[in-house]
């Protein structure tokens, strides 16, 4: 991969997959504290929000260090899912 | 893309910085200016009298209340401090709203000048003149990008750690690296403290999904955080507001020690008999930007039920959102907080001038890349002080009566930096630099000068008055015209040398 | 306030001066390892106290904690400020 490619997969990683990243966790975490009995629902959307930004500057800082762009993306791909999963399986509690 | 962790941590801090310095550098300038709204707003209003002092301010308002208004829906008094010396009475029937500005003495009514004040500053650093464009968004995107500069910034200049309190003085290019090293340090709590809560204010806003799914919504969910007060009947029967505060004031007073603790008064509903009366404490007891208040009846001035108690996650949100605005500082810590504004805004114009310089030393014949980072440079790092300077002028200068008046010192201000687009882009580097910063220069000292020309009487009144917020204003941009002065001269024996 | 932020200012001196390099550009004699470790020792014992009274003095506390760090990051440029200025003499 040349390395303009690079950059601009890593940059495009950084900002949406961050952003996905971020958007899903802060719709999964939501169950979790909930079930957790922490707080009642709405605190839980608002904790989970502001959360999520710290998961979205990880994976920036992360995309920018990891050795290898495909990797990268396996993983953001994984976390996504497991997102998913997580938000799937803690809903039909 | 580097094995290595902090030669990626060097990469991204040299790029993120580049891509967006200039955006944060006008966001970071025009925020500090933002933590004296008031004392800006109040300068750009000199019809404005000291009404701080005047005895009895609330009972007078509402006489004048009940004098010129019936059958408002709302009422508001803002009582006048020492940094606003604005004394306000505000009204709305329907969606019709009226405002109305007092003197020292009661009957006096002033009408100041059309300006947006310092609050031009304070909606362009949030929104960028853009906020129907996504200017919120660009801002919180940035202020997510100065986090990530910051960040690999502390990898990047490692080697401060070990050189603590240095600062290397001598020739240029290492005098600013050693200062954007050090001011980047030192800022590092200030920038995370300003830019998370910068992105806390409008979380819910830029990652609306969880909102949307789990509450329905934005509005639904920070009414069910923060719960308001009941809706009042609108067919209650009508009954006149009170028109003695003194009632109230003595239940206010068992609640709140202290003297003027009260910062607004609002009457919802004031001519119903359900009508209510909300009082805001001051702000500079709590870092959250709610400050307490208290509910009465507004017919007898009886003590009603008070907000519920907002949950854990809207306070804190409260709190980021109290921090960022800094609406608690003292005079003092306010300096503080503007100084380190300022310095966080050298080090990003430090860092993008740093950058130039290095590749300029190494490659023989310049790149369109250097030539537009150059120009962006001196536009904006030197323009943006220039066009602040000219929209002040353009307050003093511009006819008062003028129709659209607040606009037009806006448009000055944008005019102003199109100019300085244009001088940086037909002038060389270092002259366009030294024509910048001496106009900027000229324009500061010119500005206490035709204060004093056009009415001499308010430099007067101002000193027998010690109406600080005015002479500090005016000795600081004295102060700001020499800087900008040394500076130029500065640069142009660099230049001969 | 005021006492916590002398001690602060303080206690910043003493722990530059703890480094070898300002120490020497100072006082034009090397730092023995006594000097330095009582001189950190003071140092680190004068910004604890400065937090000591700020807790217990200052009021209200979150605000004053505010305040602290904003001193902290001004204090800092200030003894860079003099530092560098010394260095820059020391050299001429």
């Amino acid at each position: 991969m040349t390395r303009k490619a690079e950059v601009f997969f890593r940059s495009v990683a950084a900002i949406v997959g961050g952003y996905s990243i971020a958007a899903v966790f802060s719709l999964a975490f939501v169950p979790v504290l909930v079930w957790l009995q922490w707080c009642n629902q709405n605190e839980a959307v608002m904790i989970a929000t502001m959360l999520s930004y710290i998961i979205y500057f990880s994976v920036i800082i992360i995309s920018f260090s990891r050795e290898s762009t495909l990797l990268l993306w396996r993983d953001i791909a994984l976390t996504l899912c497991l997102g998913c999963a997580m938000y799937l399986a803690m809903g039909s509690l | 893309m580097n094995p290595d962790f902090t030669k990626s941590m060097i990469w991204l801090h040299t790029h993120s910085g580049l891509v967006l310095g200039w955006l944060l550098f006008v966001i970071f300038f025009t925020g500090s200016l933002s933590y004296f709204n008031p004392e800006i707003s109040q300068w750009m209003k000199p019809e404005l009298v000291n009404v701080t002092s005047t005895e009895n301010v609330i009972n007078h308002s509402l006489k004048k209340l009940h004098q010129v208004t019936v059958n408002s829906d709302m009422w508001r008094i803002n009582l006048p401090n020492e940094r606003t010396q604005h004394w306000s009475l505000q009204w709305r029937n329907g969606s019709e709203r009226h405002v109305l500005s007092l003197g020292a003495n009661f009957d006096q009514v002033i009408k100041p000048r059309d300006t947006y004040g310092g609050n031009f500053f304070r909606k362009f650093h949030y929104s960028l003149q853009l906020r129907d464009y996504g200017g919120r968004y660009i801002v919180g995107f940035s202020a997510m990008f100065m986090l990530v500069a910051v960040f690999s910034g502390i990898f990047t200049h490692r080697r401060l750690f070990s050189n603590f309190f240095t600062l290397r003085l001598g020739k240029l290019l290492t005098t600013l690296t050693d200062f954007h090293a050090l001011a980047g340090l030192i800022t590092i709590p200030y920038i995370i403290m300003v830019c998370s809560s910068g992105i806390m204010i409008y979380a819910i806003m830029y990652l609306p999904f969880s909102a949307d799914h789990f509450a329905g919504g934005q509005r639904n969910l920070s009414r069910a955080l923060s719960p308001g007060l009941e809706v009042i009947d609108k067919n209650a029967p009508s009954q006149l507001p009170l028109s003695d505060f003194t009632v109230v004031q003595n239940k206010i007073e068992q609640h709140w020690q202290g003297q003027n603790q009260i910062r607004r008064i609002t009457f919802e509903q004031p001519f119903s008999r359900e009508g209510r009366i909300i009082v805001d404490r001051v702000k500079n007891l709590t870092l959250s930007k709610q400050s307490e208040r208290l509910v009465f009846s507004s017919n007898d001035g009886k003590p009603l039920q008070g907000y519920a108690q907002a949950s854990n996650a809207a306070q804190v949100r409260r709190i980021f959102f109290g921090l960022h605005e800094a609406q608690f500082a003292d005079i003092g810590l306010r300096w503080l907080l503007f100084l380190l504004g300022l310095l966080t805004s050298a080090l990003i114009a430090s860092g993008l001038i740093i950058w130039l310089n290095k590749r300029l030393l190494r490659v023989k014949q310049p790149q369109l890349g250097h030539f537009v980072v150059e120009r962006l440079n001196i536009a904006v790092i030197g323009g943006l002080p220039l066009a602040t300077v000219a929209f002040f002028l353009s307050n003093r200068l511009l006819p008062q009566l003028l129709e659209g008046r607040a606009i037009m010192e806006v448009q000055v201000f944008f005019l102003t930096w199109m100019v300085c687009v244009l001088v940086s882009l037909f002038r060389p580097a270092k002259k366009a630099w030294v024509d910048l910063l001496l106009a900027s220069a000229f324009g500061c000292y010119l500005l206490p000068i035709i204060d004093l020309y056009q009415d001499s009487q308010r430099m007067k009144d101002a000193i027998l008055e010690v109406n600080l917020v005015y002479l500090t204003f005016a000795l600081f941009i004295l102060l700001m015209g020499f800087v900008f002065m040394k500076l130029a001269c500065w640069l142009r024996a660099k230049d001969a040398a | 306030m005021i006492i916590s932020i002398s001690l602060q200012i303080f206690g910043l001196l003493c722990l530059s001066l703890a480094m070898e390099k300002h120490f020497k550009a100072t006082f034009a004699r090397p730092l023995t390892q006594q000097l330095k470790l009582s001189v950190k020792v003071l140092g680190f014992f004068a910004t604890g106290l400065s937090v000591f009274f700020l807790l217990l003095l200052a009021h209200p506390i979150p605000i004053s904690i505010v305040k602290w760090m904003g001193f902290l990051s001004v204090h800092i440029l200030l003894i860079s400020l003099i530092h560098s200025r010394i260095a820059l003499k020391a050299k001429r």
